[in-house]
C-alpha cells in the first residue's frame, strides 16, 4: 500500500492478482451472482485504493482490510437495492429436481447446483458470516469487527447456518458418506 | 449457545472418530453421530465449493488499465507540485535575496510620516434626559362678569322718644341719641348683644330675624 501510494502500478498489480478473483467471488455471493453489479463493485474498490491509499491504516492485516471494505460495499449495494431475489424466485430459477430423482443420479456437480443454492438462500448476514468463515478462513474475531457487531452474535449465525445446510441437503447424506 | 459453538468448532475441526470421550458425549448431548458427520460432510464441501469458485471468477482487466490511467494523472499532478515546491537555487542567490530584502524594507518604513494621532480627553459625558411632563389636565381661567347685591345705606333720623315709644322689637332696639346713624351701624354683633337682653322668646327671635333680614 506504501508503494501504491507513490504510484508504483506494480504494487497495484500484485494486489490485483492476489485478491481480486477472491474479492469477486465474494462480492457475486453477496450480491446474488449479479456479475455486473459486482465487476462494478471490484472496480471501485480498486480505484479508491489507488485514489485514497491513506485510508489503508499499515499497522492493519491488509487482507482483512480489504474484506472489510468489500463487505461494507456489499452491504450498502444490498441496502440501496432493495430488490432482492426472493428465495423462492432463488428455488424456481433452475430445473430443481426431486430428491429420489437426485439420489439415483446423485454426482458432485449436482450437490453443488444444490449447495450454491442453499447458501444463496440464506438471509445476508448469515451468508456474508458463513462466506467469511468458510471461504476466507476469517476467525470469529476478526468476523466480529468487520461485521461490527459481537462475537456472540457471530458464532451464533455459523452454528444456525450450519445446522441449517446439513438440514436443507439433507437428502445428499449418502452421497457425502462416500466423498 | 457456548456448547453449542463448541460443537461447531468440533465438526470444523475434527471426525467423529477422532473425537475424545469427553468430547464425544458432550456431542451426543446435543446431535447424533450421523448428524455431526452430516455437518462435517456440508462443511468441508462447503469449502470446497467456494474454492472452486473462486477460481472460476473472471476480474475484469478494464480496472488495471483505469487503475494505471489514474496513477498516470496523479503521477502528473504530484510533479507539478513538487515542482514547484522543490524548485532549486544557488545558496548565493538565496543569501543575495535575503540580503536585498533586508536593506529595502527600513527604507519602506523610513519614508512613512507618523500618523496624527487624537487622544480623547472624555470619553463619554452621560446627560440625564429631563423627563417630559405631561399634563393630565389643564385648567383654563374664563372671565365671567357676576353681578351682586350692594347694600344700600340708607340713613334715616331717629328721636328719643320714638324709641321709647315704639311698640315694635325695631323701635326698641337702643341707638345712639342725637344724631343721624346709618342703619348699617346697626351691625350684627350690636344687635347680638342687644338681642341677648331682648327678645328670649321664640317668637320675639323669629321676629327680630326678620326685622334683621329687611335691613340689609
Amino acid at each position: 500500500m506504501v508503494a501504491i501510494g507513490k504510484n508504483d502500478y506494480r504494487a497495484f498489480d500484485e494486489l490485483h492478482e492476489r485478491y481480486s478473483k477472491r474479492l469477486l467471488f465474494f462480492m457475486l455471493k453477496m450480491l446474488n451472482h449479479d456479475e455486473e453489479r459486482a465487476q462494478d463493485l471490484l472496480q471501485d474498490l480498486f480505484l479508491k485504493i489507488v485514489e485514497r491509499p491513506h485510508l489503508f491504516d499499515t499497522s492493519k492485516k491488509f487482507y482483512t482490510w480489504i474484506f472489510t471494505v468489500a463487505a461494507n460495499m456489499c452491504r450498502t449495494e444490498h441496502r440501496n437495492n432493495k430488490k432482492e431475489i426472493s428465495t423462492d424466485e432463488i428455488a424456481d430459477s433452475g430445473n430443481r429436481q426431486s430428491p429420489t430423482d437426485l439420489i439415483a443420479q446423485v454426482d458432485a456437480r449436482v450437490f453443488n447446483e444444490h449447495l450454491g443454492r442453499a447458501l444463496d438462500e440464506l438471509q445476508y448476514e448469515h451468508r456474508e458470516t458463513f462466506v467469511l468463515r468458510f471461504q476466507e478462513g476469517f476467525s470469529i474475531n476478526e468476523i466480529a469487527v468487520m461485521m461490527n457487531c459481537s462475537v456472540g452474535t457471530v458464532k451464533s449465525r455459523i452454528y444456525y447456518t450450519t445446522r441449517k445446510l446439513a438440514l436443507d441437503l439433507e437428502e445428499f447424506r449418502p452421497l457425502l458418506k462416500r466423498m | 449457545m457456548e456448547d453449542n459453538y463448541l460443537i461447531q468448532e468440533l465438526v470444523e475441526h475434527k471426525n467423529f472418530t477422532e473425537l475424545t470421550n469427553d468430547e464425544r458425549q458432550m456431542v451426543l448431548k446435543e446431535i447424533s453421530q450421523e448428524e455431526y458427520e452430516s455437518r462435517r460432510s456440508i462443511l468441508q464441501s462447503t469449502r470446497a465449493f467456494l474454492q472452486a469458485g473462486i477460481n472460476k471468477t473472471q476480474p475484469s482487466q478494464d480496472t488495471k488499465k483505469r487503475a494505471a490511467a489514474l496513477m498516470q494523472v496523479k503521477k502528473q499532478e504530484q510533479k507539478g507540485i513538487a515542482g514547484f515546491i522543490g524548485y532549486r537555487i544557488p545558496a548565493y542567490a538565496a543569501v543575495a535575496a535575503i540580503l536585498i530584502l533586508a536593506f529595502m524594507l527600513p527604507l519602506f518604513y523610513a519614508n512613512e510620516k507618523p500618523a496624527t494621532k487624537y487622544v480623547a480627553m472624555v470619553d463619554t459625558v452621560y446627560r440625564e434626559a429631563e423627563p417630559k411632563t405631561v399634563y393630565d389636565t389643564v385648567i383654563k381661567e374664563k372671565e365671567t362678569v357676576r353681578y351682586v347685591n350692594v347694600p344700600v345705606v340708607k340713613y334715616v333720623e331717629v328721636k328719643n322718644n320714638d324709641s321709647q315709644s315704639a311698640t315694635n322689637l325695631a323701635a326698641r332696639i337702643e341707638v345712639p341719641t342725637g344724631g343721624i346713624v346709618p342703619t348699617v351701624v346697626l351691625a350684627k354683633e350690636q344687635l347680638r348683644d342687644q338681642l341677648k337682653n331682648i327678645g328670649k322668646s321664640s317668637s320675639e327671635q323669629e321676629e327680630l330675624n326678620k326685622f334683621l333680614v329687611s335691613s340689609q
